[in-house]
């Protein structure tokens, strides 16, 4: 670790002081095949070479020197311009934070229910009594499913398109598979609905009957619009994203790594095991969390195939039961939206999801940055 | 020992029976895997074409509105779910796309590696794991709650924004990134300050990538429902 901590800092200063051009990769692995101390010592001795002092004053000469007077205030503009809608952009997130919360605190403090581990959701009358418990599992079950459904899929897909298939034909399966990205959540709810829940009703009574003691697979009352269904087609609509940075990292493996494996004589297999998966693992689980983030925040296709269970009915693990998700809950009731109370019951359940997704995302983001980095 | 394994090379290159059925059995998963993600497109088409195409064709569908058409009465067209939807999704864009633009220019052009736009990168992030669904309570709590106005066309394409701005700042980000150096110091040693180089010479380079960008997003925003749900009645 800190002999890789080392080089990365030594190369720092060399990109840093050196000019862009020099190349870091060479650096990179003439640094990685000596101890720390030669490292240090072939930095000293490729220092002089590019001379970095003499390029800034030559940077700095035409200041002296009087050329035109140019005016700067377009740059000045400009460039305001630039980082105001920065700014305006790093404001909006903050502000969805703010607002949801503002407009969410008054009714949790309200609430004369547990808000965190309560499944009751009665927000009609002037007693507030609601709580996530039940919005949460149902959400997190179906999003978990999905991407345990869509992600070795997915991987497949990506090694498909990157090791196996020619290029010829591998950029357009890539762009059928960018055109399900494209299909509005709508219809893979309507479908999913009316085609997909038929189909897989036949299914879903063969894990019952084989499985059924386990209790997530337990039976239960309606199969058709279940958690079932909408976590395969929460899967089908997380998948493109999945793949297509999947595809992206593994299409980055470094050519030397592959050939080096081919030359000790892997098989495709292992070329892809030793060497293509390894460099990606940090990209693959960075894309499953972003799909992750999609499924729990998909509100539609959701919305239409879940069957909501009536109030007050007792509590089933089963992924054969229906159910209500943050999202699906939210929109189910948009049009009861009428007093400022009942609203911010909702919005509070809008927040649980803001809060969830913002940090499997962050996550998501911080695995690729650290998969980035070594 | 060294001497054995050089006396027997011929049978060290092929791989044994083992790693010959793994590497089939892992062609074969990836085989199936592709076929997998190509059925269910290919089905979702197949039946929104085959039950739909034929209302396509009739004129009524693209000129008559749902006006005067009750559950009972069969009629109608989809021409104001049409204009509806093109005006939310030009509105929505009017304000995502220079917000957009100009946000990756900070990114790429004025910023690159500084604290402001590490920042900026962070919450584009953040703001593309948004669910559509926290954006229209988003605006829901601005618009409708705190501001006081009603709910309205004008409410939803702002919470498509949103949506709409990740999507055309990440790829008009890539595309600036494409943009070779040699031609922004082309025009700087002709003298010409650097917001005319990014207005005539980056952003002319790189507008094919940024249109398609701008479309990727309007799709996006074309198909989305949950905001439509809470913010128009």
């Amino acid at each position: 670790m800190t002999d890789t901590d080392a080089t990365e800092k030594v190369q720092q200063e060399h990109t840093a002081a050196d000019d862009p051009s020099l190349s870091p990769v060479v650096d990179h692995t003439e640094a990685h095949l000596h101890s720390p101390v030669p490292t240090v010592l072939h930095h000293e001795h490729h220092e002089p070479a590019p001379a970095p002092t003499p390029a800034r004053p030559a940077e700095r000469a035409p200041r002296g020197v009087k050329l035109a007077k140019i005016s700067r205030t377009g740059d000045r503009v400009f460039r305001s311009l630039a980082t105001t809608s920065g700014l305006a952009i790093v404001l909006l997130v903050l502000f969805v934070g703010f607002f949801l919360l503002a407009l969410a605190l008054p009714s949790l403090r309200a609430d004369q229910d547990n808000f965190l581990t309560s499944r009751t959701w009665t927000v009609a009358g002037n007693e507030l009594r609601f709580g996530i418990a039940g919005l949460f599992w149902t959400t997190v079950l179906s999003s978990i499913l999905a991407m345990a459904m869509a992600v070795p899929v997915a991987l497949g897909v990506a090694l498909c398109l990157t090791q196996y298939l020619h290029k010829r034909v591998s950029g357009p399966v890539s762009f059928v598979v960018d055109l399900l990205a494209a299909v509005p959540s709508i219809i893979f709810g309507l479908w999913g609905l009316t085609v997909l829940g038929p189909f897989l009703a036949p299914a879903a009574a063969w894990l019952i009957s084989t499985i059924g003691w386990i209790p997530l697979f337990s039976k239960s009352v309606d199969p058709k619009g279940s958690v079932f269904v909408a976590s395969v087609v929460l899967a089908i609509m997380i998948l493109p994203i999945v793949i297509a940075i999947s595809r992206d990292v593994f299409t980055q493996t470094p050519r030397d790594h592959i050939e080096a494996a081919l030359a000790l004589g892997a098989t495709r297999w292992e070329v892809i095991r030793t060497a293509v998966l390894p460099h990606g693992r940090s990209g693959v689980v960075s894309a499953s969390m972003l799909g992750l983030g999609r499924a729990l925040g998909e509100t539609i296709a959701v919305m239409i195939i879940l069957t909501t269970p009536p109030q007050g009915a007792p509590f089933t693990p089963s992924i054969f039961a229906g159910g209500e998700t943050f999202a699906s809950k939210i929109a189910n009731n948009a049009a009861e939206f009428d007093s400022p109370s009942k609203t911010g019951a909702y919005i509070a359940a809008g927040l649980v999801l803001f809060v969830v997704t913002f940090a499997v995302n962050a996550i998501a983001r911080i695995v690729a940055e650290r998969g980035a980095k070594s | 020992m060294t001497a054995t394994t050089t006396d027997t090379p011929l049978a060290l290159s092929r791989p044994s029976g083992v790693r010959t059925l793994k590497n089939a059995l892992a062609t074969v998963f990836v085989a199936l895997a592709t076929v997998l993600t190509i059925i269910p497109l290919a089905w979702v088409l197949a039946t929104v074409i085959i039950k739909g195409y034929r209302l396509l064709l009739t004129p009524t569908w693209w000129l008559q509105s749902q006006r005067g058409i009750t559950p009972r009465r069969e009629g109608g067209g989809a021409y104001h779910a049409i204009v509806g939807t093109v005006e939310m999704a030009l509105i929505c864009a009017a304000i995502a796309v220079p917000l957009g633009v100009m946000g990756a220019i900070l990114l790429i052009e004025y910023g690159r590696g500084t604290k402001i736009a590490r920042g900026v990168s962070f919450m584009v992030d953040i703001l593309s794991g948004i669910p559509s669904i926290v954006a229209a309570l988003f605006i829901y709590a601005l618009f409708i709650t705190i501001f006081g106005l009603g709910r309205s066309a004008i409410a939803v394409s702002c919470a498509l924004v949103l949506l709409m701005l990740p999507v055309v700042l990440r790829s008009t980000e890539e595309m600036l990134k494409l943009v070779p150096d040699s031609l922004r110091e082309a025009s700087y040693s002709l003298g010409v300050p650097k917001w005319k180089t990014i207005v005539k010479v980056v952003i002319p380079t790189a507008f094919g990538g940024i249109v398609t960008g701008v479309m990727l997003g309007v799709a996006r925003v074309m198909g989305e429902t949950a905001p439509l749900l809470i913010l128009v009645s």
